[in-house]
């Protein structure tokens, strides 16, 4: 059996006589979706938490979508994935008296996949970088503490929580990462890895895996062809896209001019033995006439053809 | 029964100036590649936007035969299983702009044109060279004997061509053709040598045209060395094919009922062809040779080679 297991992270549009639509458009829409990931070997899913309920409505039932799942090819559902991008009122990671809700909003969609045998709760562990300002050690303990009761919660449900670093998010350099572990329970609050995101923020993606691979519960494989040396990552409210330097940040494996040294992470994999899911994503994959499918097809292509050769 | 897969370019190379750069075309092969395929046919073409559709710009383009098939080799795809030719199309160098089988006079050139396909395919991996067998309909041209003689000496003399160089000579007949049943085709296949000329079964056309795939596979299973295999979402019940230009104007414009799509992948729930009980009349017919998957008008090429994909692999085979 195969150390690697690939998984397709939820993003993904399409043509249509609608203009572009993606995979909760209807259940043929779904259909077309699964089978296309199926199709160059993808053999998970990775979902947005809060598209759990559009997919209860489309099927009945999560379980009646796994079964539609594996019949397509795709094992399960493995990783659910929540972020809260703005601060607001009331709902700010970084203030202790809203710890509680933040944690039972993601017990809530935890509840909802009890028996599907996800794997990862996988979170952006703060606000953007502007929301989270200023971003102080005390600020980082105080983020470490909710992940810290969030991690024990998932792990009541049989789930690993992974934080993902955008390169937008409060806790996005070296020195803040090394400070967010160094406060976190290495039980219950796991590093995800995105490969772009870190690269972007001016850290080395296999650096960190070195560093963290005991800590390390998965990965979320793209690339980018640039590293944000403006502070881009200030920018509002999304800076995946208004950033004034860069339209397109993310691109599929293999992508001339891509930055992530992708063979040599999984020479890295292999040293340490890492046995579990890569998540190929495409985060924006058609800004400036890309296509999700495409890109999809080609990561995969890249992932048959030069990483599994090195460790699969 | 030993099918090999192979997948049209035709629907990454939808028009002037589209899929011209190398890049375009890495990204096909190894998207291809990725789905499960490793072979693909190539579209014959004119013009510098054309630089896969000859053998002299595939020279300009990759330096040399060898340097296409090496590139193609990098992304996993092995082989070009066949060309495929109309000779109502432009060719440019050649200062051709509309040949046709059915005209004497023409058939030198076409010969002449054909022979540098038919020379560089073995080194590419194939062996079928795919022609247009007749023109669009016109009122002016019955599939009569004198009609299909006409064709069949152009056919007969290039399929003569094509086997010396160990390349087979296969007669389409899309669904605009004037050929417009199986009596029609067998007019003109009856009249052309089988060791060199045989036919290839295309199944998506057949049923815009009306016809049963399947039953046509079946009358024609000897002379079938060609199988284009896609599906299709709608018949050409208005009889549109008697339109001027019909492939602009029925299969790009949709014709009177302004049919968005006419084709297909494979599985599509809509489609009209069973390509599951094709295959089973394959199979039972012994078939031995290429199926083109195909995906015409593919508003996502990448969409449509892996949803074919996909049904290759999980339905298909089960």
């Amino acid at each position: 059996m195969s150390n690697i297991k690939w998984q397709y992270a939820d993003h993904w549009r399409t043509p249509s006589p609608q203009g572009p639509i993606n995979q909760f458009a209807s259940m043929r829409e779904m259909d077309r979706f699964i089978k296309q990931i199926a199709s160059v070997g993808l053999t998970g899913i990775g979902m947005f938490a809060w598209n759990l309920g559009a997919i209860s409505a489309m099927f009945g039932s999560l379980r009646s979508y796994r079964e539609f799942l594996a019949d397509r090819g795709i094992e399960k559902i493995v990783d659910l994935f929540w972020c809260a991008p703005q601060a607001s009122p009331g709902m700010e990671l970084h203030n202790p008296e809203h710890a509680g809700r933040v944690v039972g909003m993601l017990e809530h969609f935890v509840r909802l996949a009890d028996g599907l045998e996800v794997e990862n709760l996988v979170v952006m562990p703060a606000h953007c970088y502007t929301d989270t300002q200023p971003v102080t050690a005390e600020r980082i303990k105080v983020l470490a503490d909710v992940w810290n009761r969030a991690g024990r919660m998932a792990a009541g449900h049989g789930l690993k929580l992974g934080c993902h670093h955008e390169f937008w998010c409060g806790i996005r350099s070296q020195e803040e990462i090394d400070l967010f572990y160094a406060h976190t329970d290495s039980d219950f609050v796991h590093l995800y890895i995105d490969t772009a995101q870190h690269v972007i923020a001016g850290v080395d993606p296999v650096a960190l895996y070195e560093k963290y691979a005991s800590r390390v519960n998965g990965f979320h494989f793209k690339d980018t062809r640039h590293v944000d040396l403006v502070e881009d990552y200030r920018s509002l409210p999304d800076p995946e896209l208004v950033a004034r330097t860069t339209p397109r940040w993310f691109y599929e494996m293999g992508t001339p001019g891509g930055m992530v040294d992708f063979p040599a992470l999984m020479r890295a994999l292999k040293r340490h033995a890492y046995q579990g899911w890569i998540g190929v994503e495409h985060d924006k994959a058609d800004i400036g006439g890309g296509s999700y499918p495409e890109s999809t097809a080609l990561a995969m292509w890249y992932a048959r053809n030069v990483l599994s050769p090195i460790y699969s | 029964m030993t099918l090999r897969y192979s997948y049209g370019l035709n629907q990454w190379n939808a028009g002037h100036d589209r899929f011209v750069l190398r890049d375009d075309h890495v990204r096909a092969f190894k998207t291809l590649n990725a789905c499960g395929f490793d072979s693909v046919e190539i579209p014959c073409g004119s013009g510098r936007w054309e630089p896969l559709g000859r053998k002299d710009w595939i020279e300009k383009f990759y330096g040399s035969i060898r340097g296409l098939k090496d590139v193609m080799a990098d992304c996993g795809i092995t082989a070009v299983s066949s060309f495929i030719f109309n000779p109502a199309e432009p060719i440019f160098e050649e200062g051709a702009f509309g040949l046709s089988p059915l005209e004497p006079a023409h058939h030198g050139r076409i010969l002449q044109t054909l022979r540098q396909y038919a020379a560089i395919l073995p080194e590419l991996g194939g062996d079928r060279l795919v022609v247009r067998a007749l023109p669009d309909w016109s009122a002016n041209h019955v599939c009569d004997t004198a009609t299909m003689q006409l064709a069949a000496d152009c056919w007969n003399a290039v399929g003569a061509m094509a086997m010396r160089e160990g390349v087979r000579l296969a007669l389409n007949f899309d669904c605009v053709t004037m050929a417009r049943d199986e009596d029609d085709m067998a007019a003109l296949l009856d009249l052309c040598d089988p060791a060199a000329v045989g036919l290839s079964v295309d199944t998506a056309d057949a049923a815009i045209m009306g016809l049963d795939p399947v039953a046509l596979y079946r009358r024609f299973a000897a002379r079938v060395i060609h199988v284009q295999l896609k599906n299709a979402l709608h018949r050409d019940d208005l009889g549109e094919y008697r339109l001027p230009f019909p492939a602009k104007f029925m299969l790009g414009g949709g014709g009177a009922r302004h049919i968005a799509r006419w084709y297909c992948e494979l599985g599509d729930e809509d489609g009209l062809v069973d390509i599951a009980e094709f295959r089973a009349a394959l199979a039972a017919g012994g078939y031995d040779g290429w199926a083109v998957v195909e995906s015409d008008q593919s508003p996502e090429p990448a969409t449509s080679a892996m949803l074919n994909g996909w049904y290759l692999k999980m339905r298909a085979a089960a």
